[in-house]
């Protein structure tokens, strides 16, 4: 199907402006590809790191956002650091992480929130760690057909084969306020109580003045004041579950908006990208015990996966993504994502399909490296413990101190630089593709959809920011 | 009427001393066997004879330890009978051969444990014996739904005879045959007899059987209160012989006295029990059970 | 004659009866009445499978779900084959790591070949495949056309009016300012009326919208086809991309070659450097050494294909169900023995025979997983990579945790059946083992147990049947490699092929739980001794 070029929205272009350029880092990085190859042909038999198990269990969740560890396997990346490893399907994120905590997984493929629950005990509690950020962006939300037309009748512009976007969820307050009125509630599918999602879709109804529910010691289900109800449903299972109308709609990864598309049974309306661009989504999550074990199997692993990244985001001089083909018929191996090759390449490939009529180009909607994606941030850190302190999952109110002291516990930047260290010296990674940071916090963004600054540094500030969820009280930022 | 009988010289070898098994609670007891009593000598042959239903099992289980009377003592050689064991050999109406295992087996599981001592030569030549006391040689490592049933209770005889018992308690060890196969074994047991001499008390329902094979014939009185009533002494000369026995006057006599007593108990039994209803109690003692799997499988066949 | 016998008797006790009339036929015994007999037992069974699968061939295609189109019986069987290829590129990978020497060249050579080819294939493929989409585009365009056109021609009409309706409502309004009581009113029905109209509208748009998604919903078996004949294709190019790292760079043998030429240069100037140098080389020379130790034993981490996870089930399978065994006989021996202790007994068996598998299995995972937290290095299960051939499944808790849930949902049956068969035994048997005084020991094992043995196998095989079913729920759930996590595995990937995969899966399933049923009819009949057990 080809891609439509249309007018859109003053927010899309200056989503346009920024990969514009982000193209311009990108080719003076294409300029350097040569000596980069002589670099590594020169140091192909540079020193291994001894790592403590060289045969390791990863595991993962069916969506594509798992290509680094997939494409690192495939394409021999682990091989070239000396590691034999097994990727593991796993059929849910509690199964996943407990088989981590357990040790059945030396690591896994694991939501942004999971390392940072697990470890402040949130569900089950377990000392997580994480070195490396998989990707940014890849969700969106689908809502049921017949919640679209709803929406469309609520905002005529919505009523068209290429309606405009970001599409908000102003749309959707009159349908929740009916049901609300009928004393039911609108139900919608997340995929884990900690996950990206279920952040996202909160904010996304927050931002438009839909109450999405509190958790708090006794409501687990976090469905206090609730005008929407989430409730977790696994992510294969979202496009059955809204076709027999248990939920009436979801917030997930990718594939499953597009299967969605595909079968015609549901329409995403809004991507996280435009919730927040490029917010971290999955990260490579270890237990701490099993990073002090193996202190360089854990730089090989990172090492291996920056290749991977950089290797899933590999552009020609035209900016095209080169590799995408390549790594979707990879993923969609059955013992992998296992989805057709054209419904993950509807996604992989720069491209979203929102209705079969409305396909907008979204370059960075999977980012594995570029953006200086993977490295692991503090600041993405604080973001989900503000997120979970705004939702009320974290029960009692914390100092803005404890926000920075319990990212630096999870976020591991000192082994990703020595992994980037490691790869600079032997050819396959430049030193201007390691971030410049010092205190490894991103500089205060405002790139999300109601336009609200973030800055790591002041989470007390930033939680009582919202119109929507829990405020504490501003002295807490000073300590 | 007066050839040499084998008449016992010493006291009861085997005896019941007012025996009475009874059944259900204590204030609503009813006897199956009453104030029994019976005095068997050494080597005696004798054959208990009753209608079905009169407790006829009952008596062999009281005699080989399987049941303990109620009120009573049943007494071996002076000594109180309280537990089976192989000094009474018990022949069992169904055979009771164990299905899954050969002739031989069978008898092999009765002689090891009886003879322990025995080493394996001993052991094979013991049991061979036996089987070829019975005849069944060429049936040695047949299992028992291999057999009929008259070879079936051979097996089960040559089990018996192989613990060398010292007294062989037969409940109608020939009842579910017909009648070929019933005249064989009893010429095959009276046969053996005769060779090893051996205290014998079977059970019967069979005049001429009786006839043919005791020393002295005892009916049975029909149940409930069943007892031993006055018995008929047998002076035929032995061996019998089938075929003259029936031209025997004291034969005929013999036949004509018993069959006319038991049909005379029959009646008064009858009567007794129009006038006066004994409800017979729900539970029917263990031995009186149905007949087990062979017999189905004889059925069957 | 006699090995007509001998055959008829092993057929009978593996329970084929309905191969007897075939070889009754052909030692010409009764002819007409073995013809009727082969008639009742293999044509009537072949002809309603034929029945089945022609009934599926025609009703599949026009039961569509959104979920996926229902397979017919070819598009299993191609999935099958998918499944199946699937597993030899794997192995194939999985031997190419460690093929040296000549051979590794040859089939180097042959997998380069072979991939040219596969391009030349692949490019005819993809035009072919454009070819067919495009005839697919003008197809769904003139077809789909037509009834988008209705449709968005009234939906404009009808959003139309409504603003014609809405607009001249409100103009109305604005002169009822001074209006009587009536005239109110009147609006207030005109409204009303308006209202209605909507509605009325509104359905009929409802009612062309179905048409147009109807329409929609055409599918296209060439464009299908194409599309997988190109995945064919590019899945092998795929398998032989690999291939050829795995013969060439990544090769066991080159990688060890190549390290081992790095050592001895580092060894070479070990010997001759100075000071600062020495310790780097030093340390790299140890480093290299240890790289080669572990290289020299590494393999291709295989990932599990389905033959291998039957094999893994079936070993599961048996875990559990001699687990079961060792458990509900004695227990039902017991309970057989003494009235006591089956009246101790009663209770939990009745308690615990309904309880699902899946209410099971957390529970036996949490306690399971309490006993081994370092599964790594946890010397039962390191025991078990000792073992031949276990060696190459991989014992682990999950395996473990399915197992005990298979034991425990399976145990019941034997353990009822011992102890009702143990509660049979013949009160002949028991007198005669009480005339020979026989011990506790030799009354059970020569008594008790050969006369329970039939109805403990009938147990048993019951117990084997519900196991196994128990099991792919449990591997389901527990994401213990075997069966049930490939049908979890197809059902997460929501492939267009995922549907025809678990179909697979059924008769897969089917026909090994028929097998091992066969297998414990013949156990069963080898130890009963005298009727006959059913085969059904």
């Amino acid at each position: 199907m080809a891609t439509t070029e249309r007018p859109t929205t003053n927010h899309l272009k200056n989503m346009k402006s920024q990969s514009n350029h982000s193209r311009l880092s990108l080719l003076s990085a294409i300029f350097t590809a040569p000596a980069l190859l002589w670099l590594a042909a020169g140091s192909a038999h540079a020193e291994k790191l001894a790592v403590e198990k060289d045969s390791l269990k990863l595991g993962f969740i069916k969506l594509t956002d798992c290509a680094p560890l997939v494409i690192a396997k495939e394409k021999g990346f682990f091989e070239d650091e000396g590691l034999q490893v097994e990727v593991i399907a796993q059929s849910n994120w509690k199964v996943l992480l407990d088989n981590v905590i357990t040790g059945n997984l030396d690591g896994a493929h694991m939501l942004s929130g999971q390392p940072i629950a697990a470890t402040i005990g949130i569900g089950t509690e377990a000392h997580i760690v994480t070195p490396y950020t998989l990707d940014l962006n890849g969700n969106a939300i689908t809502v049921s057909n017949s919640i679209w037309e709803q929406m469309q009748q609520n905002e005529p512009d919505l009523d068209s084969d290429t309606p405009p976007h970001p599409i908000s969820a102003a749309a959707l307050k009159p349908i929740a306020e009916d049901l609300l009125a009928d004393g039911e509630k609108l139900q919608m599918g997340m995929v884990f109580p900690v996950s990206t999602h279920n952040y996202e879709i909160r904010y996304w109804l927050a931002a438009s003045g839909i109450h999405p529910g509190f958790y708090s010691k006794t409501d687990v289900a976090g469905r206090t004041d609730a005008e929407v109800e989430l409730s977790v449903t696994p992510p294969p299972q979202m496009p059955a579950t809204l076709e027999a109308g248990t939920i009436s709609g979801y917030c997930v990864g990718e594939p499953w908006n597009q299967q969605a598309v595909t079968k015609g049974i549901g329409v995403p309306v809004v991507t996280n990208y435009e919730i927040w661009k490029n917010s971290p989504e999955k990260v490579f999550g270890v237990t701490r015990k099993w990073a002090d074990e193996n202190p360089n199997t854990i730089i090989a692993v990172t090492k291996a996966l920056i290749r991977s990244g950089k290797w899933l985001d590999e552009t020609d001089a035209a900016g095209k993504l080169v590799n995408r083909e390549e790594a979707c018929r990879i993923l969609s191996q059955p013992n992998y994502v296992g989805a057709d090759f054209e419904v993950i390449k509807n996604s992989m490939t720069g491209t979203f399909v929102f209705q079969k009529t409305d396909v907008l180009d979204m370059p960075d909607f999977n980012v594995f490296f570029k953006h200086d994606c993977s490295y692991p941030w503090y600041s993405d850190g604080v973001w989900f413990l503000t997120q979970m302190r705004r939702w009320g999952q974290i029960t009692e109110a914390k100092p803005a101190s404890w926000y920075a002291e319990t990212v630096k516990k999870i976020y591991l930047p000192e082994v990703y630089r020595k992994a980037a260290a490691s790869l600079i010296s032997e050819g396959y990674m430049t030193e201007d593709e390691l971030p410049k940071t010092d205190d490894s916090y991103k500089v205060t963004t405002a790139d999300f959809i109601d336009g609200n600054a973030y800055d790591g540094h002041k989470p007390i500030e930033y939680i009582n920011s919202f119109e929507i969820g829990i405020k504490d009280d501003a002295a807490l930022s000073g300590e | 009427m007066s050839t040499i009988t084998p008449f016992p010289t010493s006291a009861p070898f085997l005896a019941l001393n007012d025996v009475s098994v009874g059944f259900g609670p204590e204030n609503k007891r009813v006897n199956v066997l009453e104030n029994t009593n019976l005095e068997v000598k050494e080597n005696e042959f004798v054959a208990i004879i009753g209608f079905s239903g009169s407790g006829k099992s009952t008596l062999v289980s009281l005699l080989a330890g399987l049941q303990r009377p109620t009120t009573g003592t049943v007494t071996m050689a002076g000594e109180i009978v309280t537990r089976p064991g192989p000094r009474r050999g018990v022949m069992f109406q169904s055979y009771s051969l164990l299905p899954w295992l050969s002739v031989y087996r069978n008898i092999e599981l009765a002689v090891k444990q009886v003879f322990p001592k025995k080493s394996k030569v001993e052991l094979r030549e013991h049991i061979e014996h036996y089987i070829e006391m019975v005849h069944l040689t060429p049936a040695r490592d047949k299992k028992p739904h291999e057999l009929s049933g008259g070879m079936r209770q051979r097996v089960s005889l040559a089990r018996t005879l192989s613990m060398q018992p010292e007294v062989l308690l037969l409940d109608e060890p020939l009842s579910a045959l017909d009648a070929l196969n019933r005249a064989v074994l009893q010429d095959e047991i009276l046969q053996i007899w005769e060779q090893q001499k051996k205290t014998v008390v079977i059970i019967t329902n069979d005049v001429d059987e009786a006839i043919l094979m005791a020393d002295r014939i005892i009916p049975l009185t029909m149940g409930p209160r069943a007892n031993l009533d006055t018995a008929f002494p047998v002076g035929l000369e032995r061996p019998r012989d089938r075929r003259t026995l029936t031209e025997n006057p004291e034969y005929k006599f013999l036949k004509t006295e018993i069959t006319s007593y038991l049909v005379g108990m029959n009646r008064t039994a009858n009567e007794s029990r129009d006038s006066r209803i004994v409800t017979m109690p729900e539970v029917s003692p263990r031995d009186f059970n149905p007949v087990s799997k062979n017999d189905r499988s004889v059925r069957s066949r | 004659m006699s090995a007509k016998y001998t055959i008829l008797k092993g057929i009978d006790i593996a329970g084929l009866n309905f191969l007897s009339p075939v070889v009754r036929l052909a030692t010409g015994e009764e002819p007409a009445k073995q013809m009727k007999e082969i008639g009742r037992l293999i044509v009537i069974p072949t002809l309603a499978f034929l029945a089945f699968f022609w009934l599926w061939a025609v009703v599949a295609p026009k039961h569509r779900t959104k979920s996926g189109e229902v397979p017919t019986p070819s598009v299993v069987w191609d999935a099958r084959a998918g499944i199946w290829r699937f597993h030899n590129y794997e192995t194939a990978k999985q031997d190419g790591f460690l093929l040296q020497g000549k051979e590794r060249e040859t089939e180097l050579a042959r997998a380069t070949a072979r991939i040219a080819e596969v391009g030349m294939l692949e490019k005819i493929a993809r035009q072919q495949l454009t070819a067919a989409r495009e005839a697919s585009t003008v197809k769904f365009d003139t077809t789909v056309a037509p009834a988008k056109n209705a449709y968005d021609t009234l939906r404009e009409i009808s959003r139309e009016s409504r603003k014609g309706r809405t607009a001249a409502l409100k103009a109305e309004a604005a002169t009822l300012n001074t209006a009587t009581e009536e005239a109110r009113l009147a609006f207030l029905q005109k409204l009303r009326d308006t209202q209605a109209r909507t509605e009325i509208d509104k359905l009929e748009l409802a009612k062309l919208k179905d048409r147009y998604e109807e329409a929609q919903e055409i599918t296209f078996p060439e464009v299908k086809d194409a599309t997988r004949a190109n995945t064919v294709l590019a899945e092998e190019k795929q398998f032989l991309v690999k291939y050829i790292d795995m013969l060439g760079k990544d090769s066991r043998e080159l990688k060890l070659a190549a390290a081992k030429t790095k050592l001895k240069e580092t060894r070479t100037s070990f010997l001759t450097a100075t000071e600062g140098d020495l310790y780097r080389l030093g340390s790299g020379i140890i480093k290299n050494e240890k790289f080669i130790k572990t290289t020299a034993s590494s393999k291709y981490a295989k990932p599990w294909t389905l033959p291998k996870q039957i094999v893994r089930s079936l070993l599961c399978v048996f875990a559990g169900f001699l687990l079961a065994s060792a458990i509900a006989i004695p227990i039902g021996i017991l309970c057989g023995l003494s009235a006591t202790f089956m009246a101790a007994m009663t209770p939990f068996i009745a308690l615990f025979k309904p309880v699902s598998p899946l209410v099971w299995l957390p529970i036996i995972m949490i306690i399971i997983g309490g006993f081994m937290p370092d599964p790594e290095n946890n010397a039962f299960l390191m025991f078990f990579d000792k073992v031949p051939f276990i060696k190459n499944y991989k014992i682990d808790p999950m395996f473990l945790s399915s197992a005990v849930t298979v034991a425990l949902c399976s145990l019941w049956a034997t353990l009822v059946n011992t102890a009702l068969g143990v509660g049979a035994v013949d009160k002949d048997h028991m007198n005669v083992a009480r005339v020979l005084r026989l011990g506790f020991w030799s009354r059970l094992f020569k008594i008790v147990i050969p006369t329970a043995l039939p109805l403990i196998f009938a147990g048993l095989r019951i117990s084997l049947g519900v196991g196994w079913m128990v099991l792919v729920a449990a591997e389901i759930l527990s994401t213990s490699e075997g069966i049930g996590k490939f049908v979890n595995d197809m059902y997460t990937n929501g492939s267009s092929e995922s549907f025809a995969q678990m179909f697979v899966v059924v008769f897969i399933v089917g026909i090994i739980g028929m097998l091992l049923d066969r297998i414990m009819v013949v156990f069963q009949r080898l130890v009963s001794f005298d009727s006959a057990v059913p085969a059904g």
